[in-house]
């Protein structure tokens, strides 16, 4: 197998993963670790595509944003999980179904 | 082979161990750790691929930032009666399904579309990775530079303001 067919293939698996706790977990912040797994499986694949394309900077900018924008997705995520387990004393995501308690 | 190559395999079976393992755990703080050696392996697998620059930004902004708010989350949630916070599976086989479908034909793809008959990924660049992406940062990326600085400066004060909240209602509540 070449490296980039590695590089693919183990982000398949990563987002799969990842796909995987976000259906089956009860636990918000579980799945929040799924959505976690997805975002650096894309990233996987930018910088493998960055490195196959030798001197293309764009795969890795991408990349680069797409970790920004994760890090800020996170925090205000957890503001949010914080907020919710106040209110309703859980975080599990299927009993989390009324605007108000 | 050469060192290179296993230790760039050893990585490989790192990323994706630690990931299996993650997803069939039970124990939310054993995931969260979990995670840390999936993004600490991804890390890795950038320098392999020539990314420097990203994989110390990965290190710092993930593994230093972004885990230790999960694990803060984990620990504030999480009932501590019950001393082992477990979480259970809902829809464990078609998830499951859904997972090994997705994964299947995604491989199929890979394989079908073409980019691997074109040339090998280069294993090393020979220029300097870091002074690329500065430089990418302040001219080709610099309007999107600008708005990630927005959008985190945004985070910061919506974040603050949800954390905050609650402590306001609990006052007027007492009051």
């Amino acid at each position: 197998m070449s490296a980039l067919e590695l590089y693919l293939s183990l982000s398949a698996f990563l987002f799969c993963l990842g796909v995987f706790l976000v259906l089956t977990r009860r636990n918000a912040i579980m799945a929040l670790l799924g959505i976690e797994l997805i975002l650096n499986a894309a990233n996987l694949n930018f910088v493998a595509f960055s490195a196959k394309y030798n001197g293309e900077i764009d795969g890795q900018m991408a990349a680069l944003f797409v970790i920004v924008m994760a890090a800020a997705e996170v925090a205000v995520a957890f503001a949010i999980v914080l907020n919710v387990y106040q209110r309703f004393k859980t975080v599990n995501i299927d009993e989390i179904d009324t605007m108000k308690d | 082979m050469t060192m290179t190559s296993i230790l760039f395999h050893a990585f490989i079976v790192l990323t994706a161990g630690a990931g299996l393992v993650m997803a069939i755990s039970r124990n939310i703080v054993y995931a969260a750790f979990l995670l840390f050696v999936v993004l600490l392996g991804v890390a890795g697998l950038y320098i392999f691929a020539a990314a420097e620059f990203l994989a110390v930004s990965q290190v710092i902004v993930y593994v230093g930032g972004t885990l230790i708010v999960v694990i803060f989350g984990v620990m504030l949630t999480a009932k501590m009666r019950e001393m082992r916070p477990q979480t259970e599976f809902v829809n464990l086989i078609p998830g499951a399904l859904v997972a090994m479908a997705l994964f299947l034909a995604l491989l199929f793809m890979i394989r079908e579309s073409g980019v691997l008959k074109t040339n090998e990924v280069a294993a090393r660049a020979v220029v300097d990775n870091t002074r690329q992406v500065g430089i990418a940062t302040l001219t080709d990326y610099l309007l999107p530079f600008e708005l990630v600085s927005i959008l985190l400066l945004t985070v910061l004060v919506g974040a603050a303001y949800l954390s905050r909240k609650t402590k306001i209602e609990k006052e007027e509540v007492a009051e």
